[in-house]
């Protein structure tokens, strides 16, 4: 028999980081000491920063279908992993992922089961197939644009949900907002920036909803394609940040046309954004990728670079990946039914999926442990 | 000290010279060696001029280790180097352990990285059983008590 390897334990500490959670859960009955490592707070951190090191795209595709599935490489399908949505055993809910951070996801279904198709909140860690219900939170008010996300704060050490309802546009705009800590798991209201303001009653679901991008403690959100609404995790206050006007010369560009925020990201540890101003008379799409610095009090927009695809179909920008890339959808005529991804990068755009998916969401997301 | 960094500024290229436990001495290019964090603290320690001992490091491991230094100081392209570095890491397990702990005790990251990712790839498809052998563990759970913990995650063992 061979004579077993002796691995000091900071380096198999080290080797387990880099694995994935299902074979860590799996490790867990090797040994007490090995169950205890792997349960510890401090692994747990250290496997997450990892993961995020290596992020992936995490795609929930939609039609009854709850498979979600994080790309590591977008020109290698040998990484996807499939999870299914373990909170429920049937499959025929609308689930909605409405927030990611660190591993965790936080979704919404109807509950049939309740007379009145109450609507549910699950954080899930699909990695781990842990789930827990959070408690009901006020109906939702009607408004203009709802802004929800989860994120973390590192000040408090704790996720939070945060349900921002906008009324009106800005400047004039008005927030209600409410917000729940995993550890705590009780809603509270924290901020009613115009007390003048009585939202009109009823409303319910065809409220537009913006994807949050969590990014050092703060939320963002692209609000009307205009500008960023931000909200810190750390001490609960919300930002306006303006959104600077095009600087590219674009002659000719069809009327009505205006410079759009397409899609706000976390990219590196920062916020990135990816502007589009439409041209209806070319078939060049130009997007224009920036990049927000510096910190609460003076914040400026740099430009990173600017895309430039000629294809007819109309591109939708995702999000921003690895160095110099950015991940598009492209949907058939009705916006709906027919979906690719694909990724601009130093070779111009490659498709993913060669067969037609239907994409419900997407999300940036790393694999973790982290606890609910 | 202060006179050995400003001979690699010169056009000779400063040589190191590295002994291993079992005494072959290895000639290492100064840039080549200074990748490892311990070769650095020992070299600045007043050891440049002389032989710089490894005591934990027999001669066929640093042979090896003085492969990837070199090779890593070559300004080979990032291509040619992940082709490289994939070859070099495919090795049997002895020789692998071997180089984990040399490059452990020479404090080389990106080597460490490198074949720590080997080692999490080998565990990846094996069974708790093989891997306990593998790695020389002793099972002290009560069959019981290994039974609940193999229960609470069955589906990650299917």
């Amino acid at each position: 028999m061979a004579t077993p390897l002796f691995i000091p334990q900071d380096i198999v500490q080290d080797i387990l980081t880099k694995l994935p959670v299902k074979t860590l859960l799996r490790l867990k009955c090797l040994s007490k000491n090995y169950c205890t490592l792997i349960e510890s707070p401090t692994f747990i951190s250290s496997h997450l920063s990892h993961s995020i090191k290596n992020p992936s795209l995490l795609v929930f595709l939609g039609d009854n279908n709850f498979e979600l599935s994080p790309r590591s490489s977008f020109h290698s399908h040998e990484t996807i992993t499939n999870y299914s949505f373990t909170p429920l055993t049937f499959s025929y809910h609308y689930v909605n992922v409405i927030g990611s951070c660190h591993g965790l996801l936080c979704c919404q279904y109807l509950d049939d089961e309740t007379d009145d198709f109450e609507l549910v909140t699950v954080l899930w860690n699909p990695a781990t197939r842990k789930f827990k219900r959070l408690p009901k939170h006020d109906p939702e008010e009607r408004c203009d644009q709802l802004a929800i996300g989860l994120g973390f704060d590192p000040k408090g050490n704790d996720y939070k949900l945060v349900r921002a309802s906008v009324f009106g546009r800005y400047p004039r705009a008005s927030i209600l907002c409410e917000v729940i800590e995993r550890n705590k798991g009780v809603w509270r209201r924290i901020t009613h920036d115009n007390p003048d303001y009585v939202p009109p009653p009823g409303g319910l679901w065809q409220i537009p909803k913006t994807a949050s991008a969590a990014v050092q403690g703060a939320l963002y959100w692209n609000i009307d394609g205009e500008i960023l609404l931000s909200f810190s995790l750390l001490d609960d206050t919300f930002q306006w940040i303006p959104f600077p006007p095009p600087l590219n010369n674009y002659s000719m560009t069809g009327y009505n046309s205006r410079y759009r925020l397409e899609t706000c990201c976390a990219w590196k540890e920062s916020v990135a954004a990816v502007a589009n101003l439409p041209n209806f008379r070319s078939k060049d799409q130009c997007f224009d990728i920036w990049v927000l610095n510096g910190s609460d009090k003076e914040r400026a927009w740099s430009k990173l670079f600017t895309v430039t695809a000629s294809v007819s179909e109309r591109l939708i920008p995702i999000c921003l990946w690895r160095d110099r890339e950015v991940v598009f959808k492209q949907s058939n005529e009705d916006g709906k039914k027919l979906v690719w991804l694909g990724i601009y990068g130093e070779t111009g755009l490659s498709k993913d999926w060669e067969e037609d998916v239907y994409v419900h969401a997407w999300w940036n997301y790393e694999e973790s442990l982290v606890e609910l | 000290m202060a006179s050995s960094e400003s001979t690699t500024t010169s056009t000779t290229t400063k040589v190191l010279r590295l002994k291993s436990s079992d005494n072959e001495i290895f000639g290492v290019e100064e840039k080549a060696a200074l990748q490892s964090e311990t070769i650095k603290s020992l070299a600045e320690d007043g050891y440049s001029e002389d032989v710089i001992p490894l005591f934990n490091v027999e001669k066929k491991t640093l042979a090896k280790i003085v492969e990837w230094l070199n090779k890593h100081a070559s300004g080979s392209s990032k291509e040619e180097l992940k082709r490289w570095d994939a070859d070099f890491v495919d090795v049997d397990k002895d020789v692998l352990y071997d180089l984990l702990l040399a490059s452990n005790y020479l404090n080389i990251e990106v080597l460490l990285h490198q074949l720590a990712q080997k080692v999490a790839d080998m565990i990846k498809g094996k069974k708790p059983e093989e891997i306990r052998q593998l790695f020389g563990i002793k099972n002290d759970f009560t069959p019981e008590e290994e039974a609940e913990i193999r229960r609470e995650n069955a589906w990650a063992f299917e």
